[in-house]
């Protein structure tokens, strides 16, 4: 997808007006963050094992595959390549799709049945096999029900959480026969039976990887629905998209991750289905496919491991729980942020991948409130990366000159009583309407007051009362 | 409470002198009935957060190096405390460490002074562990919200409910998400900021029927008491400081 991330500040005022949108997202976050603070306070103890725990152990062993993530990556690759897949680096998106493309294009394919990626979607690879003349299927149901619109996925984990159910009741209704008021389940029960003959059709499934597992070789891949994998079993070429980050050292810490994963994205003490798969069929197995492909793709990821204050975004595992605590994204959605990743995530993630001049509005859509690092369970300081971003932006003049005009001038009154002394004093004669709000010619007030009061700034100040009063009481007082 | 009199520097913030001077006033009066000598330099201005989070460092720097150095001279005693009625510029101070991170002999003055900085009712609770209250607010609902950078990054939140339990009144407990303010971006992304303090102040009409609406912030009690005077309710939007000073006005009703 085009990046629209540039005109963040006209696209996010549009999607405020979408009241229909708002209310899904804004119920399908809350119901989802509820259910995460439920799992994760289940294991909040104060023994050493304990939810807080499990975060800082979990950081600490992405932090240590990424500072030698060369080689975790080589170890991952020399073992799946033992177990005969076959691997491939990719250095950008473009690089990624001639991957995909010339397998596909070696196995005289015809239909292609998708799991759901986010990097799939980052390197445009739907648009580009379409454009080869594939048949495409999206099997998980919210990105099966976007893909009959033509839509993008507005969330990592809930693709389709800005549609009100009732219009995929409508939309199913129309292509599929399924009554109006048809439940969650019977909805998906229909989808279910449309794909089915794609699966069986397919000669490539496409899957994305929410591990890889440096010490074995495998990708685990986590869901609900059973799609992902069927997508990974059935065809008889499986390719596997994977961003380079995705590494943990062994299968030894998959059951710390796996636990943190399913809590912290969906509330779950387990996902439905956890698929560790290495290699393709062997010969004494009788199901699963004929060859499998890694995608490794750097894409960006590089840049970021190189940048000191940036790095922690690396440790991202995906879980989207940011997101959906995020009261920001909870009333704009996703694709007010103009692009494949969006919500907290989105924004400290897509000023690097897409770069900043592209991307610099997101860092600003945040109210600072710390709810996003607060519930991220790898402990990325999402709150200050906010903030390195805007620090970026303002260093690369991104901001405008008046707005650094201002802020100088800030610092000036700030550091210089007699400055300080005067503006304070000044501020309290500016003119207020009735005597109750405010009213300055200014836009900060004026785009303030669009939508609140403002109380008159009048009368002393607290140091002109502590200088009349306060300071005298005080030495009555203590004497 | 010790018989030892604490002496207090106050940090009473640039947006309580100017915006907020009952609750500035308040703060003193309060730490005054609870013993101790309340100490405030007319030096003092800003904490910087607008630059910071705006991401305009160099400013920030300006400021904060003034910061530390006031309160480094004000400092003589190795038990003087520093005071704060705001939670997020209290919180602020803390990022000096980063942004200072390559000025060692700012730092130095940074790991003198910073540590004794307490918000309000986390020095009443955690440093005075006060156990009795000044004011009767028996038969008084208060919905008290939580102020982001109060909450998460200076754990404060029992501290301010205790003090209002100790006083008699019933707590409301709302929607604890983000009011919207955030400083700058309050006016920068207007609408977002809007819309978030729309879903909090519609979340919970309980609260919003309570006597007093009650904050250890004043950013985020103009942003709510900003929404509220465009809304018919009876609440009243007062700093915690109000709410517990018996001198303070706002108990005669």
């Amino acid at each position: 997808m085009t990046p629209t991330s540039k005109s963040f500040k006209d696209i996010h005022e549009t999607e405020l007006t979408k009241f229909d949108m708002r209310a899904a997202v804004l119920r399908g976050t809350s119901t989802v963050d509820a259910r995460r603070k439920t799992a994760c306070t289940e294991l909040d103890t104060d023994d050493p094992s304990g939810y807080q725990a499990m975060r800082t152990r979990a950081a600490s062993i992405k932090d240590a595959v990424l500072a030698d993530l060369p080689s975790y990556l080589e170890e991952f690759a020399n073992n799946a390549e033992a177990a005969g897949a076959t691997i491939h680096f990719a250095a950008d998106a473009a690089d990624a799709r001639a991957s995909i493309q010339n397998i596909i294009r070696s196995k005289g394919a015809k239909v292609i049945v998708k799991s759901k990626s986010m990097v799939s979607e980052e390197i445009d690879l739907n648009a580009a096999l379409e454009l080869d003349g594939y048949r495409v299927i999206e099997t998980d149901l919210g990105e099966f029900i976007l893909q009959l619109e033509h839509e993008h996925p507005s969330h990592i984990v809930l693709p389709a959480v800005h549609k009100p159910k009732v219009e995929v009741e409508r939309m199913f209704n129309k292509l599929y026969d399924s009554p109006i008021g048809a439940s969650a389940d019977q909805l998906a029960q229909t989808a279910r039976r449309v794909i089915r003959q794609d699966f069986l059709d397919a000669e490539v499934g496409i899957s994305g990887g929410n591990f890889l597992v440096a010490d074995t070789g495998s990708i685990v891949i986590v869901e609900n629905e059973g799609n992902a994998r069927l997508t990974t079993s059935l065809p008889k070429c499986h390719i596997a998209i994977v961003g380079i980050e995705k590494i943990i050292p062994s299968i030894d810490d998959l059951p710390l991750f796996l636990n943190l994963l399913s809590r912290s994205a969906t509330g779950q003490r387990s996902t439905v289905f956890v698929s560790t798969i290495t290699g393709p069929k062997t010969s004494d197995e009788p199901d699963g496919p004929d060859e499998m492909h890694i995608v490794l793709v750097d894409n960006r990821r590089s840049t970021i491991l190189a940048d000191e204050k940036l790095r922690p975004i690396l440790r991202c595992i995906r879980c989207a729980a940011c997101v959906n605590t995020c009261p920001v994204y909870q009333q704009i959605g996703g694709h007010a942020y103009g692009w494949v990743y969006s919500g907290p995530i989105g924004a400290i993630l897509d000023p690097v991948l897409l770069g900043l001049e592209n991307a610099y509005h997101l860092p600003y859509a945040s109210s600072l409130c710390g709810a996003c690092t607060e519930v991220c369970p790898v402990k990325i300081p999402i709150d200050d990366i906010l903030v390195e971003h805007r620090k970026r932006a303002v260093t690369a003049s991104l901001t405008g000159s008046l707005e650094a005009m201002a802020m100088a001038s800030f610092a000036t009154v700030m550091v210089n009583h007699n400055l300080y002394e005067a503006a304070t004093r000044l501020a309290a004669v500016m003119p207020s309407s009735n005597g109750r709000t405010s009213r300055l010619p200014l836009p900060v007030i004026t785009d303030w007051q669009s939508s609140r009061d403002l109380p008159a700034i009048k009368g002393p100040r607290f140091r002109d009362v502590w200088k009349q009063r306060l300071a005298a009481a005080g030495a009555n007082h203590g004497a | 409470m010790s018989i030892f009199k604490p002496r207090v520097h106050l940090f009473i913030t640039c947006v309580a002198d100017r915006l907020g001077v009952h609750a500035a006033e308040s703060t003193v009066n309060l730490l005054r009935l609870y013993g101790c000598d309340v100490h405030f330099s007319d030096l003092q201005s800003c904490c910087g957060q607008p630059a910071y989070n705006a991401g305009h460092h160099d400013a920030a720097k300006q400021v904060a190096r003034y910061w530390l150095a006031t309160y480094d001279k004000l400092l003589t005693d190795a038990n003087d405390i520093i005071v704060t009625p705001s939670g997020s510029c209290g919180a602020m101070l803390h990022h000096y460490k980063d942004l200072l991170a390559d000025e060692p002999d700012q730092i130095a003055v940074y790991d003198r002074v910073v540590p004794r900085v307490r918000e309000l009712t986390q020095f009443l609770i955690d440093d005075l562990a006060v156990t009795e209250s000044f004011v009767d607010l028996g038969g008084v609902t208060v919905a008290y919200h939580d102020s982001c950078h109060a909450m998460r990054n200076l754990g404060v939140y029992e501290q301010p409910r205790n003090l209002l339990k100790l006083s008699g009144a019933s707590l409301v407990e709302w929607d604890s998400s983000c009011c919207g303010f955030g400083g700058l971006f309050s006016v920068k992304l207007p609408q977002i900021s809007t819309a978030m303090l729309d879903r909090k102040l519609d979340s919970v009409t309980d609260a919003l029927s309570a006597d007093f609406l009650t904050s250890t912030d004043l950013g985020c009690l103009l942003q709510l008491d900003g929404g509220l005077q465009r809304r018919s309710t009876r609440i009243k939007t007062v700093h915690i400081a109000e709410l517990l000073d018996p001198a303070n006005r706002v108990h005669t009703k």
